[in-house]
């Protein structure tokens, strides 16, 4: 895979076009490798927005999140 | 019912929080932390790594909450990389969480877990067809998002722009970039141009 190739594969995968699965399908199987890349490239790993098939399962898990952190809140 | 707690699927969540020093956000919900062998051996396989002697630390400091999982993925795993040193883990992670999901929920088919993927794997991928109904999933986003509302943490964006800053550092370290190529070559030259100079030509 040249530099350009790996440039473009991150920039789509920091733009949440790609997933890592793909990535590593591709050849970058080090994840220490892509959060260097990004990083090389002034961008940070993704942050999945509210959609896609998963959002259910996610609200709940958050809210699961939620309820534990307010009962380990420190005094 | 039975609570599993929370299930690192793939290395990457661990890697990030490792690369931003901020491997203790994992435990503040106060839930128990399961990675199976296989996850922990891709992140701390290479002890030079960046985070990977810091998990070591974090999961002896949290003993009790934070659980290494044996899997058959990761027995086997050894067994094939014992004939062939070359071999890659390559998604075995994945593999390996799965095998510990299926073995808790064939225990308990009530059972409550939450499994925390990569954030575009958890966006795109449509992997929670068939599961129970209290077996939910998120991202490393997500729980950054309620760390943050819960003022536990002050920015999503700043722990994952250390993170990346933090490895391309390393990384740098390591393989001295182009930059420092280039910086060669031009004091070559200077240096060249130094002599013609000197020689009158």
């Amino acid at each position: 895979m040249t530099a350009d190739e790996k440039e473009a594969l991150l920039r789509q995968y920091a733009a949440g076009d790609i997933t890592w699965t793909s990535l590593r399908g591709r050849g970058i199987d080090n994840y220490r490798d892509v959060l260097a890349g990004l990083g090389e490239l002034g961008l940070r790993p993704p942050v999945a927005p509210m959609e896609g098939p998963n959002v259910e399962v996610r609200r709940r898990a958050r809210a699961i999140i939620r309820q534990a952190l307010q009962q380990t809140k420190p005094e | 019912m039975s609570r599993l707690g929370l299930l690192v699927m793939d290395a990457s969540p661990l890697i990030i929080w490792a690369a931003a020093d901020a491997l203790e956000c994992l435990t503040m919900p106060g839930l128990r932390v399961v990675i199976p062998d296989m996850v922990y051996f891709e992140v701390t396989e290479d002890l030079s790594g960046t985070g990977a002697e810091d998990i070591v630390q974090w999961a002896r400091r949290h003993q009790g909450q934070v659980e290494i999982v044996l899997t058959s993925v990761f027995s086997e795993f050894q067994v094939i990389r014992g004939a062939d040193p070359r071999t890659r883990s390559r998604g075995r992670g994945g593999l390996a969480a799965l095998e510990v999901l299926n073995a808790e929920i064939d225990r308990d088919s009530e059972l409550e877990a939450l499994l925390l993927y990569e954030d575009n794997d958890v966006k795109k991928r449509r992997f929670v067809r068939g599961l129970p109904e209290r077996v939910t999933a998120l991202s490393t986003g997500d729980l950054l998002h309620e760390l943050e509302a819960a003022g536990r943490i002050q920015s999503s964006d700043h722990i994952l722009d250390i993170a990346a800053e933090k490895e391309r550092n390393v990384e740098r370290q390591r393989h001295p970039s182009s930059d420092d190529a280039a910086r060669h070559a031009l004091r070559r030259q200077l240096n060249r141009t130094d002599s013609g100079g000197g020689d009158g030509r």
